[in-house]
């Protein structure tokens, strides 16, 4: 139990943190203003680590509110919600943890399970798995060693298809009778608001979490943090265990509230705090000796040691995590959640994406298939349930968890060609309408966010501009009318027009009226403002696809032709065969609106060159899908990208699951070539 | 009537209180030395009478400009001190119990104070010995009191939160009385590198004077670009050579924490430049400039994001002309072809309209500004001010500094990025310590070469200019 040394213990880490975060604050500020004395001695991280960092976690899955990613050694790395977007409650890509195991950083920021037997506990993520997608989750086999894991585990993922609750389940084949296995989790209730993310994840290390406790010694334990705490709620916190749950909702209001239980029986459980070696849930539960602690705050985790219960197949443990904005709504959904069994919760799952998913055009041939399937799965896992904002994947690495246009583009073609064209308008129209209509300071008419949170907010700082967005939109938009039926698709084109004539014209406007090349926008990849091919790419295709559009509603707009003939010939002179190589984007579109059947074979001859040289896997995906546009209507070119197209899906590398852009292009590769 | 007796004692009583304030008084002045320091200390600050030095701070302009926002400033330290010793500490009380000499450093074992109290300390400790299990013998034992630890040597208190310290202060020097600063004043030395020192008075503009061991590139004529720029800015430097801004960096760089505070502001700040592919500057680059001035004019925040205004400007002694001398910086990147008061110039983008490298020139100045907002503002509106014979001046605005830091403390509350805290507490605590340093007025440095060595001088708040 908590007691006044408890307390001032907290008072004093939460008073170092806050003034830790003002030395941050104004460390900030000493970047920008003495950013002129340089400093070459410096080798630490930088703060723009969390921009560039790679894609790591395995895969994720989710409902479009709750999603989970996990790693391939199957502990949860991040879990977002109440949108796939907004927040990370569990924020190992925040702290960019070094992925080894052995030391106690790497249970900071994750949940897993381990198993304690003969008076020793190991850790499930010691030890390499194969995992398996199932349609809701995934499962992760364990290859054990002989000496410290002398029986076989399987450990699973699910989340509930409708409800704001997840499954992790440990399957132990002949393990020993004594045998307990241990649920441990670093949960970081997030409760700030998604838009400030971008400089959260950045400068801040450890901003969230608040509290863990227990209100029935173990059979339920909570993490939460309330709406906007006050020095009030961190400082007099209070032994509120006490309390009903009415009251404690009352005391606390809403916020975010992560409640697991399991069906089994607990055998022990601590509320621990993560910087205090003496009270940490990991090294009490390493030890086997946790110390059934009902309260912590601060930087808490919490562990639960369970009872298996005996299966046909060995032993098995259930953890059942639920989320809610109240203790009292969280509560009422774990109560549910625990009612069910994980096989009535893996069929409902299977039966709800079976129906999502009912109507759409696939492959003929099974494998395919079963792959296409998979990743317009993957697709709609990562979309928000009611709004359609979409993320690369729940993640903070590489900012996955906001949404690009360019990502929308893609998603909305891949939609197109699986015959969903009301998912493909949710993803284009949910950007049609960020269109800018009025001309702003560093806000011009006709251009767009950089991106944006799935709360809608454009993400900080907003006065960057990537105009590129701009062409890749108008891009998916047509794109998207030509698989509408001819009466759909005019209406769909009026109701646009007001946008895109404000993009058209952005295109026109913001250029170098010399050099007749875009004006400088933002480059992630360059940290500035660059003017370069690619973006005269995207203005061209953009343009393209404006006056498409134009044509279609039977509305004359010269000037945009002169300009985009201006910039059709100034493409045709750059557009070598090595720059065609260094270019990272797709190109079909390009060759689209350009109709030049001479740059297409070239463009085709040097790009399939590009992927015998082997590049990353995301940058071959978008190569696949970009070959097989191109190839579309040349049944020889076709014949030949099959095996390629095969033996990319054939490779494992499953990026697919993980992220959903990836797997929007891994299908309009398939759906194109077979 | 009887007369009242009790007047002897009363008499007798106020004696005794006298003279035993006399006695510590006289215990407290007789300190052989001012006290001791550790061998390798790294800052000292010595003060002859740091009780008065307290008082003084607090009537000063700067304490009373201070106080009229933030009427306690040091609440919270002297509550944290209270909670611990059972006092809190106010000048008075720190000359009664801890004399008038304080040598405060701060080493590699860390930091604490050392005092010669006068003789309450001491009895009161002897007090303490008598009544507890501690060896009446006290000199070098170390002891605890609280979460401090001190000990005595040689009628030297010492304390400090760490032992370590404590123990490196009895090994270490003795700082004589010979030297010290008058009464109204404290002396900080720093012994890295470069070693500087610096005496600072509590008088109206916390006037300070001292010395850096560094060499500055002498100026061959007064400095003619002071207060040149057309609105007060929020930071400004005028010096002779771009070589004299590496002695402010020397200096400055031990402002900044060395810690991975430091290493994260410098990564972050060569990952940017290495991505944005700026050229080398030439050798030579700055041959003909006589004088060189750089503003921070304003600083924009938008989304919490402080973007400083920042802008060269390199005068040379006639009309220049030619390619700007620091062209060769976005010679490898896209320019666009510029034009400030008729000269030509480029701009260089790096964030839209609020990061922009722009080059220009105007009559006998090269400019180099990262707005074009900023350019604007100051290509042919430069200010003809007295000239000043000087080598390095150094001027911060607080009341520009103020404003900029409630900005973003406006939008980084409204974040929730400061935990503990929510929006209405941060604003409740930080508002008034901004509206206190609004009024503080103006930062000075003045450095004039003096052989091997720069003397310096000027104000910590000059808050007359405020008014």
């Amino acid at each position: 139990m908590f007691d006044s040394r408890v307390i001032l213990e907290t008072i004093i880490k939460e008073s170092t943190l806050r003034k830790a975060c003002y030395a941050r604050v104004f460390f900030v500020l000493a970047l920008v203003l003495l950013a002129c004395l340089g400093n070459s001695e410096a080798d630490g991280g930088s703060l723009f680590s969390v921009w560039e960092a790679p894609l790591v976690h395995a895969g994720f899955v989710g409902n479009g509110r709750l999603s989970v990613a996990f790693s391939e050694r199957g502990e949860i790395v991040s879990i977002f919600w109440p949108s796939p977007g907004f927040n990370d409650h569990v924020g190992t890509g925040r702290r960019g943890q070094k992925r080894s195991f052995g030391d106690k950083p790497y249970a900071d920021g994750s949940l897993f399970w381990g198993i304690r037997f003969d008076n020793q506990t190991v850790w499930c993520p010691k030890f390499p798995s194969v995992c398996t997608f199932l349609p809701a989750g995934a499962s992760f086999s364990l290859i054990p060693s002989s000496e410290s894991l002398p029986f076989s585990v399987r450990q699973t993922i699910l989340v509930h298809p409708i409800l704001d609750v997840l499954y992790t389940v440990l399957d132990v084949k002949e393990a020993p009778k004594d045998c307990r296995l241990i649920w441990y989790g670093d949960l970081n209730p997030n409760s700030r608001k998604p838009s400030a993310g971008l400089w959260a994840e950045s400068i801040l290390s450890e901003p969230d979490d608040f509290a863990c406790f227990s209100l029935d010694s173990g059979k339920s334990l909570v993490h939460f943090r309330p709406a906007d705490p006050s020095s009030g709620d961190w400082s007099d916190i209070g032994d509120f265990t006490q309390l009903t749950t009415e009251q404690i909702d009352k005391k606390f209001k809403n916020g975010v509230w992560i409640v697991y239980g399991t069906p089994n029986s607990a055998a022990g459980y601590q509320c621990g705090m993560r910087h205090d070696s003496d009270r940490c849930a990991f090294m009490q539960a390493s030890q086997g000796r946790l110390a059934r602690e009902s309260l912590a705050w601060g930087q808490t985790n919490s562990a639960l040691e369970i009872v298996p219960v005996s299966t046909e197949n060995g032993s098995r443990a259930t953890v059942v995590t639920s989320f809610g904005e109240t203790l009292t709504g969280a509560l009422r959904v774990l109560e549910q959640g625990l009612s069910w069994s994980v096989e009535e919760v893996a069929r409902a799952a299977a039966s709800y994406w079976e129906h999502e998913l009912l109507g759409t055009i696939v492959s003929a041939d099974e494998h395919i298939s079963v792959v296409q399937r998979q990743c317009l799965l993957s697709l709609r896992m990562a979309t928000e349930r009611y709004t359609n904002a979409l993320v690369r994947a729940p993640v903070i690495e590489g900012f996955a968890h906001f949404e690009r246009p360019q990502d929308a583009a893609w998603a909305a073609l891949a939609c197109d060609l699986a015959g969903k064209t009301d998912w493909a308008a949710g993803y284009l129209t949910r950007w049609s309408n960020k269109v800018r209509l009025e001309d702003l300071p560093e806000k011009p008419r006709g251009s767009l966010p950089i991106a944006v949170s799935t709360d809608n907010t454009e993400i900080v700082p907003s006065f960057l501009l990537k105009a590129d967005n701009v062409g890749n939109l108008l891009w998916g938009l047509w794109e998207h009318a030509a698989y509408l039926p001819n009466d759909k698709r005019l209406a769909f084109l009026k109701e646009q027009w007001e946008r895109v004539e404000a993009a058209g014209d952005f295109l026109f406007l913001w250029v170098d009226p010399l050099k007749k090349m875009p004006l400088p926008s933002f480059k992630p990849k360059s940290m500035r403002d660059v003017s370069d091919i690619e973006l005269l790419i995207s203005y061209t295709v953009g343009l393209g696809a404006a006056l498409r559009i134009a044509e279609a509603l039977g509305v004359s707009k010269p000037e945009w032709t002169e300009r985009q003939d201006d910039y059709a010939v100034l493409l045709t002179s750059l557009l070598t065969d090595s720059k065609i190589a260094e270019l990272e984007i797709g190109l079909w579109p390009l060759l689209d609106v350009l109709g030049d059947e001479v740059l297409n074979r070239r463009v085709f001859d040097v790009r399939i060159r590009e992927l015998d040289r082997g590049t990353y896997a995301s940058k071959r995906l978008e190569i696949l899908a970009d070959l097989a546009l191109m190839a579309d209507r040349e049944p020889q070119r076709l014949e030949g990208l099959r095996p390629i197209v095969l033996r990319e899906v054939d490779a494992g590398s499953e990026l697919w699951r993980r992220d959903s852009v990836g797997a929007a292009k891994l299908f309009i590769a398939l759906a194109s070539v077979f | 009537m009887k007369p009242f007796k009790g007047w002897y004692f009363l008499l007798f009583a106020i004696t005794c209180v006298f003279g035993v304030l006399l006695l510590n008084e006289w215990v407290a002045v007789s300190a052989p030395a001012a006290g001791y320091c550790p061998a390798d200390a790294q800052f000292i600050i010595t003060s002859s009478d740091f009780g008065y030095f307290w008082t003084l701070l607090y009537l000063s302009d700067a304490g009373l400009a201070l106080r009229h926002e933030v009427p306690l400033p040091l609440k919270d330290w002297e509550l944290v001190v209270r909670h611990e010793t059972g006092i809190r500490p106010t000048p008075i009380r720190w000359r009664v119990w801890l004399g008038r000499n304080l040598v405060a450093s701060k080493s590699s074992e860390g930091f604490g104070i050392c005092v010669y109290p006068g003789v309450l300390l001491r009895a009161l400790e002897l007090g303490r010995r008598l009544a507890t299990s501690l060896s009446l013998d006290s000199n070098d034992s170390v002891d605890m009191f609280g979460n401090y630890y001190y000990a005595w040597h040689n009628g030297y208190l010492i304390v400090s939160r760490f032992k370590s310290f404590v123990l490196a202060v009895q090994r270490g020097n003795e700082i004589p009385k010979k030297g010290l600063p008058d009464r109204t004043a404290i002396e900080i030395r720093y012994t890295g590198e470069p070693a500087w020192n610096v005496t600072l008075y509590a008088k109206n503009g916390l006037p300070y004077q001292g010395v850096v061991q560094a060499r500055l590139v002498p100026a061959t004529g007064p400095l003619t670009l002071v207060h040149a720029c057309p609105e007060r800015p929020l930071l400004s430097v005028n010096t002779s050579c771009w070589a004299n801004l590496q002695f402010l960096r020397n200096v400055g760089k031990i402002l900044i924490f060395k810690d991975d505070w430091r290493s994260l502001l410098g990564e972050s700040w060569c990952h940017l430049l290495g991505k944005w592919q700026l050229g080398q500057i030439q050798p030579n680059w700055d041959v003909g400039v006589t004088e060189l001035a750089f503003f921070v004019p304003s600083v924009d925040i938008t989304d919490g994001v402080p973007v400083p205004n920042m802008a060269l400007v390199l005068r040379s002694p006639r009309r220049v002309f030619g390619e700007h001398p620091l062209k060769s910086l976005v010679s490898d990147g896209i320019v666009l072809p510029m034009e400030w008061e008729g000269s030509p110039g480029v701009i260089a983008p790096l964030f839209g309209d609020r990061l922009a490298l722009c080059l220009g020139q105007f009559d006998r100045d090269w400019y180099l500004a990262s707005s074009e907002k900023t350019m604007a503002r100051l290509v042919g509106n430069l200010k003809r001010n007295t000239l000043l014979e000087t080598d390095l001046l150094v001027e911060l605005y607080y009341e520009q500094l103020g404003t900029l830091l409630q900005s973003v403390m406006e939008a980084w509350a409204d974040a929730q990025f400061i935990p503990g805290k929510n929006a209405e507490e941060l604003r409740a605590d930080l508002t008034p310590w901004l509206a206190g340093m609004k009024r503080l007025g103006r930062f000075r440095l003045s450095a004039k070469a003096r052989g091997s060595e720069t003397a310096i001088d000027g104000f910590l708040a000059e808050c007359s200019i405020a008014e």
